[in-house]
């Protein structure tokens, strides 16, 4: 039986990070939809519960922190990965502390995102396999 | 840090005692701290601008947050090296600091990605336009140009007035006012975009063009008469400059046909009106552009007299998946097609050749648009037997199909093109643009997946590319680099070495795979200028994959498969649209240009100076310079008397050698003598090299047989080549450290200079090489010069040469592949010592460098 396909949202303001995320994602075989507006993020967030959230810290509020704690409340299943270019250890911190699985300072190479972004979904699907066989 | 206090301390101690003689190793000892932390700074320079170059054509995300960041750590760094300098060298390089400014406003004002209007003339003619002129000319005429430059395509005749035009339009106008009028009274509400795009227009078709402007104007469409014989309508065209070309702003007037010469003016007025439309308008305030940088170049294009024309989509928007071009197609000028007046054929093409035809809608033309004999444009009748057939023949959509192609596969991404076929059955290009394909990238995706599967994976993850991108092609492997042939269409390439005579194939080959090489290296930035994908370093590339072999490359994830992937090739050209283009790499690219490029590249030349520095890179590059200079000069005033720092090497050969120590470039149980061995000598890349030179065969120590000429020129000649300079040490000098080496040596008549920083970390690597000067005359000279240049290259140095001046880079390597190459220059520099000597004709450059690689590969087997 085919596990159903992982879905992922990507929130960062700068058009770019969108632009190059989505095809490498969507190669890699996910259904991702990107946003560079927060706000319009955060009403598809609640509409839809995606797998996996990617968003940027420092946006327009509402900003990553936001996001991470909405998500965090209304879909605790949900995994959140920071990537940032503003990096301090009170950011990190608040972000890991805040419930994101993995925070990503840019500039960083493309496949370290891909590699990570596939190993929370073996462990996604590993999940979805043990509750069918519960 | 602590040095830097002691240091100073002990030259202000030196100060009052008078040590002299202690002073003069104390001097040294401040200004090697300060070297060390030039260097430092250096070193981060480089190690920023390779890692920006990679973001250009690498793996990495960054965004407009990492340019700012890049600017201020260059900024800083930058600086931080014109202290360090000024003060080893007692401020005498103080003119520096305005070079630097310059330099920096530069990057800063990129960064502000602020309309950047190169100094152009006013108007251009179409023939001389390319790809690169994109900022003067506009994204489409740029295409244009470069379709009828670089392809065997026609284009019409024309000329452009360029943005540099628009720009005095706009100034003499001053609708600068008038905008942040219409942009107040719209962020106040009290306008929409509509009434401002209907005032803006109204403002600039009221005012009167510029005369330079209109003259311009009336001469190029006399050329064209005049290239033409006769008069005849023009066809107007926007042509808009960066951001805008990208975003399709297909305003109601962007493009006019069928002008008549007399109306250019008004016709151009009226294309540069569509810069304001209310789309553009509206756009541009929701992303925070200001308007006040709009800009457009426009093309005035002679119209041809069509019998038929049309638009060619390479690929089907509607149903990208299944790999097919759409054509239309009706008679007369395309004015009818394109403003959807009148019927058009519509067609349906396969993109593999012979480009059948899949599906054919042949409709009725009742109207078409013509160019009378007496000139105008009139809207016609069709003759009826011509209003049913296909308009063009099937023949003709074949010669179609093909020239779309190419000119897809040269532009990297669909096309979007509008054609003509003209009175004697030839096809015109009119216009080329990117497509923007809106595709289902899942169910595209899937598809790939479901087709890799299918075929072998040849090679996967192995080496590293060079230049992403994914191309198919038959193998084509690479035996004698001596004996090269033309490559035929559509081939892979790969060979054993990145060897310079590759770099002449590279260009048209589809896609580049070497067995060894650096993606910092010669042939790899070759194949990135021309976006060849290439994989480099594959170690198994010439075992594998055989002549003969269709393959496809994929250079974006790092697999070659067996055979034809036609859904990632497919995946591809939908994708390509296109990162290059975006914001970010654009102006990375820009800030790139006033960092990287080196102008002052031989100290020895009459620009190696402060005020003909153009880029960061030329300022570390003469403040490094300098620095040494000045620490070798400080060197001449102590001996080597018992001081750990500063000593001469003992050598099998009869040369001196003095070594200077800033720090862990001698072992540190070296006893308190004024001499030491190879042994004691802990900078391996030194080390290395001096095994090399000593290595038996390397010194020849018989003079080369010197015949009479050669030996005349070398004693009465004008001057023993060498330029003296009273800047260059006599001595052979080595400042070492455990990493670091810089060596200068001087071997009969000649001079070897050795810059080098071998560590553990791959990207901080590099070695500099160069080399002057000779016995003999020019001639033979200039034939070692070039003997040495081959040998390095082979070693994957990117190598200039200037007559008899060689200037060898390599970066970014392995610790012990850099000390092998040391070992190997080592080596070089003893066996040449005398090689121009017998260099008596061209043909002694090839024995020469087959003699040497002859000779390394005995020693190895030793």
């Amino acid at each position: 039986m085919m596990d159903r396909k992982i879905e992922i949202c990507v929130v960062d303001d700068e058009p770019i990070v969108c632009k190059r995320l989505k095809p490498m994602l969507e190669k890699s075989g996910y259904r991702v939809e990107v946003f560079t507006d927060s706000k319009a993020s955060l009403e598809r967030l609640t509409e839809k519960k995606f797998d996996i959230l990617i968003t940027d810290l420092k946006m327009k509020p509402p900003d990553g922190l936001d996001l991470l704690h909405f998500t965090r409340k209304t879909y605790p299943e949900t995994r959140v990965i920071i990537i940032t270019g503003f990096a301090t250890i009170e950011t990190a911190r608040d972000a890991l502390k805040g419930g994101a699985v993995d925070f990503i300072t840019k500039p960083f190479h493309i496949g370290q995102l891909r590699d990570l972004v596939l190993k929370i979904s073996v462990e996604i699907q590993q999940g979805q396999q043990e509750g069918r066989m519960a | 840090m602590k040095w830097q206090s002691g240091g100073l301390i002990m030259k202000w101690r030196s100060f009052f005692t008078g040590g002299h003689q202690k002073g003069g190793l104390d001097v040294l000892r401040a200004k090697i701290q300060k070297f060390q932390t030039l260097l430092h700074q250096n070193n981060r320079v480089l190690e920023l601008m390779a890692e920006a170059e990679e973001s250009l054509w690498g793996d990495f995300l960054f965004d407009m947050q990492y340019l700012r960041g890049l600017a201020g750590q260059l900024e800083k760094s930058v600086k931080g090296i014109l202290l360090d300098l000024n003060f080893i060298t007692g401020n005498r390089y103080l003119s520096l600091f305005p070079a630097f400014e310059k330099i920096h406003a530069a990057v800063n004002h990129v960064l502000l990605d602020e309309r950047n209007v190169p100094n152009a003339p006013l108007a251009m003619p179409l023939a001389e336009v390319d790809q690169q002129m994109s900022d003067v000319v506009g994204e489409k005429m740029a295409r244009l140009g470069e379709i009828r430059k670089r392809l065997p395509y026609r284009i019409p005749k024309g000329f452009i007035i360029t943005s540099q035009a628009c720009q005095r339009f706009f100034q003499k106008t001053n609708i600068g006012k008038k905008i942040v009028e219409m942009e107040t009274a719209m962020a106040a509400q009290k306008i929409s975009a509509h009434e401002a795009e209907s005032q803006l227009s109204r403002f600039l078709l009221n005012k009167p063009l510029p005369r330079e402007i209109a003259r311009q104007m009336k001469r190029g469409i006399a050329v064209l008469e005049k290239e033409a014989g006769g008069k005849g309508l023009l066809a107007v065209r926007s042509s808009a400059i960066g951001e805008d070309g990208r975003l399709s702003f297909a305003g109601l007037h962007d493009t006019l046909l069928g002008v008549q010469p007399a109306e250019a003016s008004r016709a151009y007025q009226e294309v540069v009106a569509s810069l304001f439309t209310s789309r553009a308008i509206t756009y541009r305030l929701h992303h925070g552009e200001p308007l006040s940088s709009a800009l457009m170049a426009v093309g005035f294009l002679r119209m041809i007299p069509a019998t038929a024309s049309g638009v060619v989509y390479t690929l089907d928007p509607n149903a990208p998946e299944q790999n097919t071009m759409l054509v239309s197609a009706a008679p007369g000028l395309g004015k009818t097609v394109v403003e959807g007046k009148g019927n058009s054929d519509r067609f349906i093409l396969s993109r593999h050749p012979p480009h059948q035809v899949i599906s054919r809608e042949v409709a009725y033309k009742e109207k078409q648009y013509e160019i009378p004999p007496q000139g105008g444009m009139v809207l016609t009748d069709v003759p009826s037997a011509r209003a049913e057939l296909q308009t063009v023949s099937d023949d003709f959509l074949a010669r179609l199909a093909g020239a779309a192609l190419h000119i897809e596969k040269h532009m990297k991404s669909v096309q979007d093109i509008e054609w003509a076929e003209d009175d004697r059955g030839e096809l015109v290009i009119l216009q080329a643009r990117p497509l923007r394909i809106d595709a289902d990238f899942q169910n595209i995706t899937r598809r790939v997946h479901a087709a890799v599967q299918k075929h072998a994976t040849l090679i996967s993850g192995r080496g590293t590319i060079s230049c992403r991108g994914i191309a198919h092609g038959t193998v084509f492997v690479v035996k004698d680099e001596n004996k090269l042939p033309e490559l035929p269409a559509n081939t892979v390439l790969v060979a054993r070495n990145s060897s310079p005579k590759l770099a002449e194939l590279v260009p048209t080959a589809n896609a580049v795979i070497t067995d060894i090489g650096a993606p910092t290296g010669h042939l790899a930035t070759i194949a990135r200028e021309f976006r060849v994908p290439s994989i480099m370093d594959v170690g198994i590339a010439t075992q594998v994959l055989r002549d003969g072999m269709e393959v496809t490359v994929d250079a974006e994830e790092n697999i070659i498969y067996e055979g034809r992937v036609e859904e990632l090739l497919l995946y591809n050209i939908i994708n390509s649209l296109s990162l290059e283009d975006a914001r970010e790499f654009r102006i990375l690219g820009r800030m790139l240009k006033r960092i990287v490029p080196l102008t002052l590249k031989d100290p020895q030349a009459r620009n190696f100076r402060p005020q003909y520095c153009r880029s960061y890179h030329d300022i570390i590059r003469f403040a490094h310079e300098k620095a040494v200079e000045y620490l070798l000069e400080g060197s001449d005033q102590i001996t080597t008397r018992k001081n750990t720092q500063c000593k001469k090497v003992l050598l099998q050969i009869p040369i001196d050698l003095t070594v200077i120590d800033i720090g862990g470039g001698l072992v540190p149980s070296s006893p308190h003598t004024a001499q030491c061995d190879i042994a004691e000598v802990n900078c391996a890349a030194l080390r290395s090299l001096l095994e090399g030179l000593t290595s038996p065969g390397a010194w020849s120590t018989e003079p080369a047989g010197m015949d009479g000429r050669s030996f005349m020129s070398s004693v009465t000649g004008p001057g023993i080549v060498m330029k003296s300079s009273a800047q260059m040490p006599q001595r052979n000098l080595a400042i070492i450290s455990d990493r670091y080496l810089n060596l200068n040596l001087h071997l009969g008549y000649h001079f070897n200079q050795v810059d080098s920083y071998v560590s553990e970390t791959r990207n901080d690597n590099y070695i500099y090489f160069r080399f002057a000067g000779g016995v003999t005359d020019s001639i033979r000279r200039s034939r070692r010069a070039r003997m040495i240049s081959t040998i390095l290259k082979k070693y994957d140095f990117m190598v200039e040469i200037a007559g008899d001046f060689i200037i060898a880079r390599l970066k970014k390597f392995e610790r012990q592949a850099l000390l092998d190459r040391h070992w190997m220059l080592g080596y070089l520099i003893g066996f040449t010592r005398q090689m121009d000597v017998s260099m008596r004709d061209d043909s002694m450059v090839e024995n020469g460098v087959d003699k040497f690689m002859k000779a390394i590969l005995d020693h190895k087997t030793c």
